[in-house]
């Protein structure tokens, strides 16, 4: 089945190749247009994916959305795609950054003047 | 020619792009590299084909879109440096010492009309603890209210242990207190001077703008008061022979919308050469009156571009005036550094870069999370080893759905960019971020937009983004 698109009263209907575009894909090129649209999605992740879009302006175009739309989820599938092939070095170059803070232990000095601080707590607690 | 990609092993790094009004695209990298290309240029790099262009593919490698034979020495540099957050502990600590105030202002986003609490010294005493043994190297201690001078007594207390603690820790201790200054008498600006204590307060502009807003508890104008104190303290500080700043704040409310000028000027006939325009949020007290004090992202965006474009050409008339917003942005962009700010942080830096100790003891991951009535943001105390605290589950959740790479991917400008998860949680219920709907993401896209605009202009305003971003301001 190829991709398309139809319009249907106030309603966009585009019909997806998840052999081309996955579902994944889909769900995320959707979530990027939720402050225009109200999404359904329907259909058969193998075989056609339904993406009913229902704009929260009537003003909207729906022809040019449904353009603007598949641009997006090239975009998405594209990104993605890169994102896979580097994945190692993205999570190497994490990592690196997040475990690169050891925090540093007490010295016997800074350990005796929290002793001393929490002496003075223990005094205002008498108080 | 031979295609490079035979002889040298070349990764393009994930990247986005977007359109600028001058026809160029800007591209950034998944590390935060970035470039501007012409169409041209950007469609030979969308279809693969760039490789025998080599002056394409040397300003591709420069800006790290890509990296050649696994060398991701200059990419881990960019990253590290934008996210230097990732590698420091807890470094701003907020003190609120009282939720009681004397003023009411409109917007006042700590809700003090409800307020009839103040830290006790022991409470105060377990804080200063806390905050030592949970903080990096750099340590900022920052009082916040109500209106912290309400508890003079605290105030001294925390600045005394802290002084005297740093004696053995050797910590980057700075303290600042922010106040409406309406207590601040000789004893305390003398104190607070000779232990090292900045000031910073809130001056919403003009007259007409400042004391419609922030008004005594008694219902009087506090605008003369608020600028004879700043004029005070900055002669205070010249006699004394100090190079100190007084550290101002605007909060804009939608009257203040159609006077970006005027907020300028009254900056600038003050002699303050930093203002941060901020926009007003929905806590505390701010909720009942929203409809009076809100406005779209657009309309605040094009309130702060003309505010920018006014400070530009103030400075091509030798005025320094510098707005911190942009500022934190183009440190980030033209210099590989990251000036710590919490909303500019992914995984969001609350409750892992910055910590708020409420008067009772309670500890929340930002300032804003205390303002929320339910305690979402409630991450523990300070009877709790601060291990636990920062380790807990609830503080975690908060980073996780916070990592701004799970939802802004597709977007040019989201290397530099952030989540507030407490302003997300307010705006839309959840912490699990609508980001294209989250009014403060719609305002960063559209300022990242104006700074690259100008940027790529190549005049004026890049020399002047380039000066501001060799600061250090804390």
């Amino acid at each position: 089945m190829g991709s398309g698109f139809e319009i249907n009263s106030g309603e966009l209907i585009l019909r997806i190749n998840p052999k081309i575009y996955p579902l994944e894909r889909v769900y995320a090129t959707a979530y990027i247009f939720l402050d225009r649209f109200y999404f359904i999605l329907d259909g058969d992740k193998e075989t056609e994916i339904m993406v009913i879009a229902k704009p929260k302006d009537k003003k909207e175009n729906l022809e040019e959305f449904a353009r603007r739309f598949f641009e997006e989820l090239l975009s998405v599938t594209n990104y993605f795609n890169q994102f896979e092939k580097n994945k190692d070095i993205i999570s190497m170059v994490l990592q690196r950054a997040l475990f690169s803070i050891v925090p540093k232990p007490l010295t016997m000095e800074e350990e005796m003047e929290i002793k001393k601080l929490e002496q003075e707590i223990e005094q205002e607690t008498k108080l | 020619m031979v295609n490079k990609a035979l002889e040298i092993k070349t990764r393009i790094l994930p990247y986005a792009a977007e359109k600028l009004s001058n026809d160029k695209f800007i591209v950034t990298s998944y590390f935060g590299g970035w470039i501007f290309l012409d169409e041209q240029e950007f469609c030979l790099l969308r279809s693969n084909t760039f490789f025998e262009n080599e002056i394409l593919y040397s300003k591709l490698k420069e800006s790290g879109i890509i990296i050649e034979d696994e060398d991701y020495s200059e990419a881990i540099k960019i990253y590290s440096g934008i996210n230097r957050n990732l590698f420091l502990q807890p470094s701003l600590h907020m003190i609120n010492t009282t939720n009681m105030c004397n003023y009411r202002c409109r917007y006042c986003h700590a809700g003090v009309s409800q307020g009839r609490d103040l830290m006790s010294a022991k409470t105060a005493l377990k804080i200063v603890k806390f905050i030592f043994l949970s903080s990096g190297p750099h340590l900022t201690i920052e009082f916040q209210g109500g209106e912290c001078l309400l508890n003079w007594k605290v105030v001294k207390l925390v600045v005394e242990k802290s002084r005297k603690l740093n004696k053995i820790f050797k910590k980057d201790l700075h303290i600042c207190i922010v106040s409406n200054l309406s207590l601040l008498d000789e004893e305390k600006l003398k104190f607070l001077t000779d232990h090292d204590v900045s000031i910073c307060t809130s001056l919403d502009g003009s007259i007409d703008i400042h004391d419609a807003n922030r008004k005594t508890a008694l219902g009087e104008n506090t605008f003369q008061m608020t600028k004879d104190r700043i004029l005070h303290i900055k002669e205070y500080y010249k006699k004394r022979g100090l190079n100190k700043r007084v550290d101002i704040l605007a909060t804009i409310t939608k009257l203040a919308l159609n006077n970006p000028k005027e907020i300028v000027d009254a900056y600038v006939d003050l002699g303050i050469p930093i203002l941060h325009l901020r926009p007003v949020h929905n806590f505390g007290d701010a909720l009942s009156k929203w409809p009076q004090l809100s406005y779209s992202p657009q309309e605040f965006y094009e309130f702060w571009a003309r505010a920018m474009d006014y400070i530009f050409e103030l400075n091509k008339r030798g005025i320094d005036i510098m707005e911190r917003g942009a500022y934190n942005l183009v440190c980030k962009i033209l210099r590989n550094k990251d000036p710590l700010y919490v909303e500019l942080m992914s995984p969001t830096g609350m409750g892992r870069s910055n910590l708020l100790y409420n008067f009772d003891g309670s500890v929340f991951n930002s300032d804003e999370g205390r303002m929320i009535p339910e305690p979402v943001f409630k991450i523990g105390n300070v009877d709790q080893d601060p291990k636990d605290v920062l380790g807990s589950e609830d503080n975690i959740n908060v980073w996780a759905s916070s990592f701004i790479d799970l939802i802004a991917y597709n977007s040019a400008f989201r290397p530099w960019g952030g989540v507030h998860p407490v302003k997300v949680y307010q705006d839309q219920g959840t912490i699990i971020p609508n980001i294209s709907m989250h009014s403060e993401y719609q305002i960063y896209k559209l300022q990242c937009r104006f700074i690259f605009e100008k940027i790529a202009e190549n005049g004026f305003e890049k020399g002047l983004f380039m000066e501001w971003s060799k600061k250090v301001i804390r």
